[in-house]
């Protein structure tokens, strides 16, 4: 890791296709992260990209292993790390939202619930929700399918992302509340836009102007 | 239970790990005291509205305990610059300023993370000039200099010009914004002047604000959008600050953000943060805090920094930068029934300048050789073998030397070959 190098941070997944597009237009070629290999590290010129699972991107960026990062704002809220976040890439809009079965008995009233019993991926900002609205929240964390929690009766709602709302649907659930709206963001270590100035601020430039053309268009 | 469970966040130094931190201080302090720069040891518990008298957050994280003799809160030190406020103010009443303090110690905050952290800090209080700043800004400078570290950088900003700009542009939820220009949260700042209904010029400016930061045009642009009284005083002082660091020939290492508000509730003025490519944190953070010691009873203007040592050990670590004295000459085996000699031996040795141990586990002394070297002595001393030579100086596991005559001077006359 180099004075010269920049390390990027990438979501595998869901996000990583618009991630390096949004890089290839932005002039940084990371079209290399997307051939399948096991390959967790590529090189582009003064490029490092790593591959890491979305939840870990502002960690690695965080701990300064990665100088920037591409995550989702879902995530960036999860973890709660002080990082920059100096841009909205606008892609992989998705929602943060609470959602029950359609055949619930008593349906979903932010002014009648107490106390919550929720299966979700995302335990920080689900906690902080709802003791912010004053209700007990009772947190079950999960790593996947958690839309399967209400079916089988480990809880009577679910905090997840929805992007079309098909996955609820298929599982006879429905959206009641949206606790964030997501999209991806650029985000920084602050020691290395400090650091690496020269660098990163052409980078985040370009960038910013690139978004600029889209809403333009 | 178990009985060797540790609390979260807390951590015990090796021997090895000591040596270096002793070594690493030795080498700050020896920096400070050239620029004139005399200790103090301020205690390790005070009470706890001592600190939150000035910075409200403290009340969060410091650790508290409850005073005996007065039934008052206490807390464990969360922060030094306090400390130094007060002692300044109560103890050095009559003296004139400038005063010029370091400080090392232990520094705890109850949070996420390490509850104890090393600090090795330094505060100039009872001057008012920016040359003030300039000093400790270049006393830091010397510090990493002196330690190896070139590729530093100082981001410097100042609470008052960004105070400024909040009150010019009409903010009504100043800490939200301050929050949001900490994370350069363009998106968030979007969100929030439609919230506030900033637009127009206003809006503008709000997020030319959010590029304010990097090399000294930064100061220029500033100049240019914002043109209330405390900014622009502001920005007078900032400039003053990076002409001083030009002559000192640190321009390259001086790096601007006016845009984030950084440091404790205390800080009013200039501010700097210590930054290295290798490292993903802050080195150090300090500022001006010229309303601080008035709370005391002595109105100082001040400013200081607080050096994270922790930190600074991991860097040079990863730099290969630190340097270490492990060394450690004689370990001397008795093999006799009465330990006379070896005790004289050793007393001798010592006198000449030596670090000597003895061996006094029962063991066989081939094994003892062996410890011994393995623990980083150079030298191992057997007296009283039942074989011939009864005395032998190991200098490595293998080989030995005969001792003949005077011990000590024959050990000697061995070191000299």
């Amino acid at each position: 890791m180099g004075y010269q190098t920049v390390t990027v941070a990438l979501p595998k997944g869901r996000l990583l296709k618009e991630a390096v597009d949004f890089l290839i237009k932005s002039g940084i070629d990371a079209s290399e992260t997307l051939s399948e290999t096991r390959k967790l590290i590529f090189r582009w010129e003064n490029f490092r990209f790593i591959l890491v699972k979305p939840m870990d991107v502002p960690t690695y960026v965080y701990y300064g292993t990665a100088d920037v990062g591409i995550a989702g704002k879902d995530v960036i809220e999860e973890k709660g790390y002080d990082l920059y976040e100096p841009l909205d890439l606008k892609f992989g809009a998705c929602r943060l939202s609470v959602a029950e079965p359609e055949d619930i008995s008593e349906p979903y009233d932010l002014d009648k619930l107490s106390y919550i019993r929720v299966a979700t991926k995302y335990p920080k900002v689900t906690d902080t929700y709802f003791r912010s609205k004053g209700i007990h929240p009772e947190i079950i964390t999960l790593y996947g399918s958690v839309e399967l929690a209400p079916l089988v009766g480990l809880s009577d709602r679910i905090v997840d992302l929805v992007q079309t709302g098909t996955t609820l649907k298929v599982n006879g659930l429905r959206e009641v509340d949206v606790i964030l709206h997501s999209t991806a963001r650029l985000i920084v270590n602050r020691a290395s836009l400090k650091t690496k100035y020269s660098l990163l601020k052409g980078m985040i430039d370009r960038m910013k102007e690139l978004l600029k053309e889209k809403v333009v268009k | 239970m178990r009985l060797t469970e540790i609390p979260k966040g807390f951590k015990s130094l090796l021997p090895e790990e000591v040596k270096r931190r002793w070594e690493l201080l030795e080498r700050i302090k020896k920096v400070v005291e050239k620029w004139g720069y005399d200790p103090l040891w301020p205690p390790t518990i005070e009470f706890l509205e001592l600190f939150t008298a000035v910075d409200k957050n403290t009340e969060e994280f410091a650790f508290k305990l409850v005073d005996r003799f007065t039934g008052r809160l206490m807390a464990v030190r969360p922060d030094f610059t306090p400390q130094v406020a007060r002692i300044v103010a109560s103890s050095f009443k009559d003296e004139e300023p400038p005063f010029r303090f370091y400080y090392m110690g232990k520094v705890f905050r109850d949070r996420d993370g390490d509850r104890e952290t090393y600090q090795f800090g330094m505060e100039l209080l009872g001057v008012k000039e920016v040359e003030a700043d300039a000093e400790v800004i270049s006393v830091v400078a010397n510090i990493l200099k002196e330690l190896g570290l070139k590729s530093f950088q100082i981001d410097i900003g100042h609470t008052e010009f960004l105070e400024g700009v909040v009150e010019e542009l009409g903010v009504k939820n100043r800490e939200k914004l301050l929050n949001l220009l900490k994370h350069k949260d363009f998106s968030g700042i979007e969100l929030f002047s439609e919230e506030e209904g900033i637009t127009g010029e206003r809006r503008e400016k709000l997020f030319s604000l959010l590029e304010l930061y990097g090399k000294e045009d930064v100061l220029e642009r500033a100049e240019k959008l914002f043109k209330n009284e405390r900014s622009v005083r502001a920005l007078g002082e900032l400039k003053s600050v990076y002409s001083i660091l030009k002559s000192y020939g640190f321009e390259e290492r001086v790096i601007f953000d006016l845009s984030e508000k950084r440091g404790m509730d205390y800080h009013t003025g200039i501010t700097y943060e210590v930054f290295h490519p290798l490292y993903g944190f802050s080195l150090g953070m300090g500022g001006r805090y010229d309303q601080l010691t008035g709370k005391f009873g002595r109105e100082l203007p001040a400013t200081g920094i607080a050096l994270s040592v922790d930190a600074l050990e991991e860097l040079l670590e990863k730099k290969g930068l630190l340097r270490t004295s492990t060394k450690k000459d004689f370990y001397i085996i008795d093999l006799g029934t009465e330990k006379h000699l070896a005790y004289e031996v050793a007393r001798e040795l010592r006198k000449k300048g030596y670090s000597v141990a003895r061996d006094i586990v029962e063991r066989d002394y081939q094994d003892s050789v062996e410890v011994a070297f393995r623990k980083g002595y150079e030298f191992v001393l057997v007296l009283n073998r039942s074989e011939e030579p009864k005395n032998v100086l190991f200098t490595s596991p293998e080989g030995f030397f005969k001792i003949e005559g005077d011990i000590v001077n024959s050990v000697l006359d061995i070191l000299k070959r």
